[in-house]
């Protein structure tokens, strides 16, 4: 660092002090940063699921088929309650919870992909035992959008309301976000 | 010959200067670490230490300083540069034109470092969102908030502090520098458009592209409190129409109110200190919220330099040179010629609020032998032109490219010493031209 360019540091810091980190503050608050104006392409798309998820809307298949990318659709059973299940009861009640879990995931998935398909999007499935919270963020790191439906994690699919988990997520991941 | 104690004073006042330039420690502590040494060796007597403090400019500062943080919670300034971004209809010349104007008529009548602040993230915002070099127009914000700030008495410190300490009004200083203002503002815009215009043309596809993007800005997303959005415009508006009429206060209300003399008058300071109490009554901000805001390092940076000057005034140094400048001009053409360039190349080196604390006695001193009166304005006019000459001539380029280098846009010390020195010299000697004409001296 020159002089010249540590002495415009000095005098700005003994002018300003710390009124311009307030600023920037404020301005950020009511300016679209770079990113956000930036047109961004949507090449993959992360759509988390579970047992409380019911299906999808014409509308949602409509959405993400405009963007020709590729869905992951991500089916969670919740390990810890498979855990507890096999502690608490046995192994194979353990098993069987699983096993019934993913026979609705993967009649959910079908559902989805049979939206999803004909509308131009490349459909992925996964579906494993893991964390609805944790594994979902992890995994955004790899894609341009997310679909977060909002009874995912829902004790109580039916009320229709957006539950914790899902406002967690939308909250947590610093990706565009579709909630429906 | 000097003798030791005028030595001593000057080595002090040297030392403190070069602190001061230099910045290494802060330059309120660097003033008020000097005024204390001339105070302990009783070069300025603790009687008289106060004398030498112009409370007038620095409660003028501090008036004006409330004013303008409380005005600032509302976000008027952001409203001001999206409303001023969006009039360019998405033409970059049009952009440089209308935010150096903005800028300039900002800076005549509220805080340069103020405006330049909140005004230069806006202007980097739009120059990215154009995609065009920013350099050009930062720096035609930096010469119009000077060029603007000598417009009027409370535009720029120099002026604050020449006001006060020879009892100048707003309306004096409105007609004399005013017209000096409005003409050096035009001149160096056409030079910005004809050294800088062939760079910034655009297709009018892309000028559509740019329209389109900035008109998506909401400046009413920038108010933060759009009630006191109203109250700061009502009093800014107020403060100024009061500092329109400071010098006839009395006239005015003696006819309404009787009993108020007709000879009174009210000081700049007293304006200012009215408006801030205005304001904070009337906005019902935590006045403790707003007063750690009031700036009190650049207060106590001027109290110690008022000091420091007065020790020079004190051992008679101050006596010296106004002696020898007598004798070396002979007339007051002469001595406005020479106040002028001197503080203009003085202050693209010291920065123009400590040279013009040096002057100000200076030019008192000479008082005896020659009608002072057209000095002032040599000073206002040197003081504030020559804060376009260098990066560190004045507080607002500091701080326009202290902001840009922490966006990452570099403004080296020739860039700016390549525009700077012509349009000091062009601003100085047409403001100079303009003085001589005003006084009959042409």
């Amino acid at each position: 660092m020159g002089y010249y360019s540590g002495l415009i540091k000095r005098k700005f810091k003994d002018v300003v002090g710390t009124r311009y980190e307030t600023v920037q503050q404020e301005y950020h608050e009511f300016l679209p940063t770079e990113e956000e104006l930036l047109p961004r392409e949507i090449k993959k798309i992360l759509f988390p699921l579970d047992i409380s998820v019911q299906g999808v809307t014409d509308e949602l298949c409509d959405l993400l088929g405009t963007f020709e990318a590729d869905v992951s659709l991500m089916y969670i059973t919740d390990a810890k309650i498979y855990a507890i299940i096999q502690d608490a009861l046995s192994p194979q009640a353990g098993e069987d919870f699983r096993i019934k879990k993913e026979e609705y995931g993967t009649s959910l998935m079908d559902r989805i992909e049979t939206c999803l398909e004909p509308r131009g999007a490349r459909v992925h499935r996964r579906m494993f035992l893991g964390d609805k919270i944790e594994d979902v963020v992890r995994a955004t790191n790899d894609y341009d959008m997310i679909v977060i439906p909002k009874t995912y994690g829902s004790h109580d699919p039916a009320s229709g309301e957006v539950s914790a988990i899902s406002m967690v997520l939308a909250q947590s991941v610093r990706l565009p976000t579709v909630v429906y | 010959m000097l003798t030791i104690v005028q030595l001593l004073t000057l080595v002090i006042f040297i030392l403190t200067y070069i602190l001061i330039i230099d910045e290494r420690i802060h330059r309120a502590v660097a003033a008020m670490a000097g005024a204390a040494v001339v105070v302990f060796l009783g070069i300025v007597p603790w009687e008289s230490m106060l004398e030498h403090v112009d409370f007038g400019t620095i409660f003028l500062l501090m008036g004006m300083m409330i004013i303008i943080n409380v005005a600032r919670h509302s976000g008027l300034f952001e409203y001001i540069a999206i409303i001023t971004a969006k009039r360019a209809n998405g033409s970059p010349i049009m952009v440089l034109i209308l935010f150096s104007l903005v800028t300039a008529i900002t800076s005549a009548f509220l805080d340069n470092v103020t405006t330049v602040l909140l005004l230069t993230p806006m202007l980097l915002y739009i120059t990215k969102m154009m995609d065009l070099n920013p350099v050009p127009f930062l720096l035609a914000e930096i010469m119009s908030s000077n060029i603007g700030g000598a417009g009027t008495l409370i535009g720029d410190p120099p002026n604050i502090m020449i006001a006060s300490s020879a009892g100048l009004t707003f309306n004096e200083f409105l007609t004399i520098m005013g017209p000096i203002a409005i003409v050096d503002t035009i001149i160096v815009l056409v030079m910005f458009v004809l050294i800088y215009g062939k760079s910034m043309k655009v297709t009018p596809d892309e000028r559509e592209v740019i329209a389109r993007t900035i008109n998506g800005l909401d400046e009413r997303a920038a108010i933060q409190d759009m009630k006191l959005f109203k109250k700061s415009v009502i009093v800014i508006l107020f403060v100024v129409l009061l500092f329109f009429v400071h010098s006839n206060i009395g006239a005015i209300l003696h006819p309404l109110i009787p009993f108020v003399d007709a000879a009174m008058t009210l000081e700049p300071a007293e304006v200012a200190l009215i408006g801030a109490a205005i304001i904070l009554i009337w906005s019902r901000i935590q006045p403790d919220e707003i007063f750690e805001k009031v700036e009190w390092t650049s207060l106590f940076f001027f109290a110690g330099l008022f000091i420091i000057v007065g020790a020079l005034v004190e051992v008679g140094i101050i006596a010296m040179i106004s002696e020898y400048m007598i004798s070396t001009v002979s007339t007051t053409q002469d001595a406005m010629f020479l106040i002028a360039w001197f503080s203009a190349f003085a202050s693209a080196i010291v920065d123009n609020i400590p040279l013009t604390a040096a002057l100000i006695p200076l030019i008192h001193d000479m008082s005896a032998s020659m009608d002072i009166y057209p000095l002032w304005w040599a000073l206002s006019l040197g003081a504030c032109m020559g804060g376009n000459g260098t990066a560190i001539a004045a507080s607002a380029n500091v701080v326009v490219l202290g902001v840009s280098e922490r966006e990452g846009v570099k403004i080296t010390f020739f860039d700016f010493l390549k525009l700077g020195i012509p349009v000091l010299i062009i601003t100085v000697g047409v403001g100079l031209v303009m003085l001589y004409a005003m006084f009959g001296f042409l």
